[in-house]
């Protein structure tokens, strides 16, 4: 499994895809560090709840795990590498369960650069209007964290819909469908379930307050069991299928 | 070796393949022909283990090719001449592949120099042209040093240079004590090349036979006497069909030259030409696979 790990990593690096993400996160990071330390008052930059919000504005990192790990499975069909893939690697399972590592870790990755980014802008700017920043202070740290398992959790999601899906253009725009309009909105109609949902679930780790209905260890653990089912399931498909 | 056992595979309502049954045996290189659209591919990935068969069975060295212990040192493979990314360099592409097989990075470099594509390595697949991708496919296939290997159709895209090239090489793999087993749809590409021909037809076996055997079979002597008359009746007596007539002479099939001298002889007839038609080969590849809208 290190070799196949370590075979998707390399994979990772040499195409485009993997740096237009990084780029592309980096710029919508900076942007939104930027905008929300200046356009918070003199008064706000100590609050607790400005400085716990600044993780936040790293928090497009999960979106760009998913995308990423959509890309680690789908491009294999696209481009036909699935082929020499999985001649190399008969056990198709072990190539999915490699990608949904690979992509944990590139989530992370990612998580931590907007993370850096955002504190990079966020810091000399903030002592610059006479305020320091405090990790320490309230949610700050459990946000840096659950960023950081959230973009992981993405990226392992993403790859396990790659899998299961196969289509790239299927994929993302069902992915983005399902998460960001499909979900907000069975959450709203039946506010029971919402929270239980697999986006809400992992939204849940980067912004759990501790007392929310899953709290924090409940959103790692449902989030960890909706990855892995997907992953589970894409693993499942592609061992049955046929290559062509 | 390979071995395909009632082999059946449907796509849909398709059929690809059906009760298809063949063995290739250690050494040698086997050529894998039948018309477009006969089932060679489907044939080949379902050996490779990419494709379920929907009946029968399909081994490499005595076992299904999901179960081998080391695949890419066992097997290699040479499929259609799209599996790459385009974005990704030729080098990056077999280091991607040595690094999941667990192969040295030298190897990458080795198998380069021996495709000769060492100059155009860091340069994105995308901009290959298809005789370069066979030549990236093929290297890909040799990475593990594989004591079998299975290429379908991997002449297509490459000049008549870059055939001859691929002719080459393939007989020196072979001379390594490799088994190899090569696909295509036109018998001349690899007439020259292979020993024994295993030939299919709509998804059906239709012979598996030295490739002199199956030129032999419709084996056309191209005759010319002035004594043709006589000489025509002599081969009739013996069993041998001719066809054609005329100054350029005759055709007699299913014989070899040798046969129709012997006999020219026996009878006191003078000839002016004798030749084996190799322009028949094709002919007997189609006589072979014709029936239906085949070929």
């Amino acid at each position: 499994m290190r070799r196949l790990l370590a075979a998707e990593l390399l994979r990772a690096r040499t195409t485009r895809t993997a740096f237009g993400l990084t780029l592309g996160l980096l710029a919508i990071s900076a942007i939104a560090a930027a905008g929300t330390v200046a356009s918070a008052g003199e008064s706000e930059l100590s609050s607790v709840d400005f400085q716990q919000d600044l993780p936040l504005t790293a928090g497009f990192a999960t979106l760009f795990a998913l995308l990423f790990g959509i890309f680690a499975v789908t491009a294999e069909y696209r481009h036909g590498t699935a082929t020499p893939t999985f001649l190399v690697t008969p056990v198709r399972e072990r190539v999915i369960a490699a990608k949904a590592l690979a992509s944990a870790l590139v989530g992370l990755g990612l998580a931590t650069l907007a993370l850096g980014l955002a504190y990079a802008i966020a810091t000399p700017w903030l002592s610059a209007r006479g305020a320091s920043l405090d990790l320490l202070e309230g949610e700050s740290g459990r946000r840096i964290v659950g960023l950081l398992l959230a973009a992981a959790l993405w990226g392992a999601l993403g790859a396990g819909i790659g899998a299961a899906v196969r289509n790239q253009v299927a994929a993302i725009v069902g992915a983005l469908a399902w998460f960001l309009v499909a979900e907000p909105l069975l959450g709203v109609l039946w506010s029971d379930i919402g929270p239980y949902l697999p986006g809400a679930a992992i939204d849940g780790v980067l912004r759990s307050d501790g007392d929310d209905e899953l709290g924090f260890g409940g959103a790692v653990a449902l989030s960890l069991a909706y990855a892995l089912g997907a992953c589970v399931l894409g693993a499942v498909l592609t061992a049955r299928r046929d290559i062509r | 070796m390979i071995e395909v056992e009632g082999l059946t595979k449907r796509f849909g309502g398709i059929v690809a393949v059906e009760g298809l049954s063949f063995r290739v045996d250690a050494g040698g290189i086997t050529g894998f022909l039948g018309p477009n659209g006969a089932g060679k591919t489907t044939t080949l990935r379902a050996v490779l283990g990419l494709l379920r068969p929907t009946a029968g069975r399909a081994t490499v060295l005595g076992r299904p090719y999901r179960e081998l212990e080391r695949p890419v040192e066992q097997v290699g493979a040479v499929l259609e001449a799209s599996s790459f990314h385009p974005g990704r360099s030729g080098r990056n592409h077999l280091r991607v592949l040595a690094a999941a097989a667990g192969l040295p990075r030298s190897r990458v470099e080795e198998v380069l120099r021996l495709v000769d594509l060492e100059g155009a390595a860091k340069r994105r697949v995308g901009g290959y042209s298809l005789g370069m991708r066979q030549r990236l496919a093929l290297a890909a296939a040799l990475l593990g040093d594989p004591g079998v290997l299975i290429a379908d159709e991997p002449a297509n895209g490459l000049d008549p240079q870059g055939i001859r090239w691929l002719r080459d090489l393939l007989r020196s793999l072979a001379g390594e004590g490799r088994t190899i087993l090569v696909s295509s749809h036109v018998l001349a590409e690899v007439a020259q090349t292979v020993d024994d021909v295993v030939i299919i037809h709509r998804g059906r076996f239709v012979t598996h036979a030295p490739v002199a055997a199956v030129v032999a079979r419709a084996g056309g002597v191209r005759v010319r006497s002035p004594q043709a008359e006589s000489l025509r009746e002599l081969l009739r007596r013996d069993g041998i069909e001719t066809t054609g007539s005329g100054e350029e002479g005759f055709v007699a099939a299913g014989t070899t030259a040798e046969r129709v001298g012997e006999l020219a002889a026996r009878g006191g007839i003078v000839l002016h030409e004798l030749a084996s038609d190799s322009g028949t080969l094709e002919e007997a590849f189609l006589e072979l696979t014709s029936g239906g809208d085949g070929s």
